[in-house]
């Protein structure tokens, strides 16, 4: 492990100064995923720069019903939140999902949104990677890439971004509250994550010297009514094969709103516009619900090991929404 | 029905509980795997630590 040096900032004009002025800093938070990565050489920063200080660490209620969420707040405390619970069981329910209970209480919401993926070439010093070493090559394409994208993929990288909390908030339409050197600005959460295309150490929006203040979750009243799916190797402690976050409203049998999102498939959360599209107004059945699966997936493409997970998201989706319209 | 905690504000949900609203989690096997995903061990002493765990709750907190 490389050293580094170690600052705390004291307020978030400092952090925002910190970061932008050291060399190579990069944020602490949980350190979850960060420190991991520092073991292994693959993240060698300068500079951390501690945010847990910073009064970044509350969620609030809005006035119109939705909920802003601080970026150093516990994954933990998001989940055991009344209100999370009552109005958002997706979002509750994607981040019992992750991870464990320790690694929960530490990791911040932040953290979850800005951690790398778990592709094992990533991870390997000996392979080559794209995302680690740009313009190296890319091992996991024709090696063991059971499970990688299927989705918005590249002849660069095929990583998957491994969040499940993420999946719940592109579900949600969430936004995202960044600052940096030239002011504050939102980001939606759609436009946050990147697809690889040729440049996949690229993972996000956020320009040098920017961080995330926080979370911003619209009022969503048919949320209430929310599922997270999360199919995996192992029944706990695994990261997805494939996941879905879905909210369904259901009026006179046909479908009145939905929200879908997909995990484990793609470089980013996926949220399925295309299955909302052909879901809008249809009949809240079997039927439609394949048939949006279908047309969700319709470019999908599957590698040597991975192609099971065309048919296993397409499956799940249904199952998702069949409970939820009660069938 | 033995109820790992009555207030909801003082105990999270896991991912075996099902209803995220829930105010009360039934004290379970399954409960007790979930929560300790992470520690439990996958040998076979995870059984006994899983018995263990239910003769703590019996003597410290059922009463």
């Amino acid at each position: 492990m490389k050293s580094f040096a170690y600052a705390r900032a004291a307020d978030l004009e400092a952090a925002v100064k910190l970061l932008s002025k050291t060399p190579n800093a990069k944020l602490l938070g949980g350190g979850t995923n960060l420190v991991d990565l520092m073991r292994e050489n693959i993240e060698q920063p300068d500079a951390l720069v501690d945010v847990t200080g910073l009064p970044l660490d509350r969620i609030e209620e809005r006035p119109d019903g939705g909920l802003v969420i601080g970026a150093t707040v516990r994954n933990t405390a998001v989940a055991g939140h009344p209100v999370v619970r009552d109005r958002y069981p997706l979002l509750a329910q994607a981040i019992v999902f992750g991870a464990s209970g320790q690694i929960r209480n530490m990791a911040t919401v932040a953290g979850n949104l800005m951690q790398r993926t778990r592709c094992l070439y990533f991870y390997d010093h000996a392979a080559r990677c794209n995302k680690r070493a740009p313009g190296a090559g890319c091992d996991a394409i024709g090696g063991f890439n059971r499970m990688h994208a299927i989705l918005g993929a590249s002849d660069s990288c095929i990583a998957t971004h491994p969040s499940d909390m993420c999946v719940a908030l592109a579900a949600l339409d969430a936004k995202v509250n960044v600052i940096g050197p030239s002011g504050a600005r939102t980001i939606a959460f759609e436009e946050f994550h990147r697809l690889p295309e040729d440049t996949p150490d690229i993972e996000t929006d956020l320009q040098p010297g920017e961080l995330i203040t926080g979370i911003e979750i619209p009022p969503l009243g048919f949320a209430r009514r929310s599922l997270y799916r999360k199919v995996r190797d192992r029944a706990s402690y695994a990261f997805a094969l494939v996941s879905v976050a879905a909210a369904l409203e259901v009026d006179s049998g046909k479908v009145r709103n939905v929200r879908l999102a997909l995990g484990g498939v793609a470089h980013k959360p996926w949220r399925a516009t295309e299955a909302e599209r052909v879901l809008a107004g249809a009949n809240a059945g079997g039927e439609s619900f394949r048939q949006a699966a279908e047309a969700e997936l319709a470019p999908a493409r599957g590698l040597a090991h991975n192609a099971f997970k065309i048919e296993l998201t397409k499956r799940t989706i249904v199952g998702v929404l069949g409970e939820l319209a009660g069938g | 029905m033995r109820i790992l905690h009555a207030r909801a504000d003082l105990f999270l949900p896991s991912a075996v509980t099902g209803d995220m609203a829930a105010a009360r989690i039934e004290f379970s096997d399954a409960e007790i795997k979930e929560r300790m995903s992470g520690n439990l061990c996958r040998c076979g002493a995870y059984v006994g630590i899983c018995e263990a765990i239910h003769s703590a709750f019996d003597r410290e907190v059922a009463k």
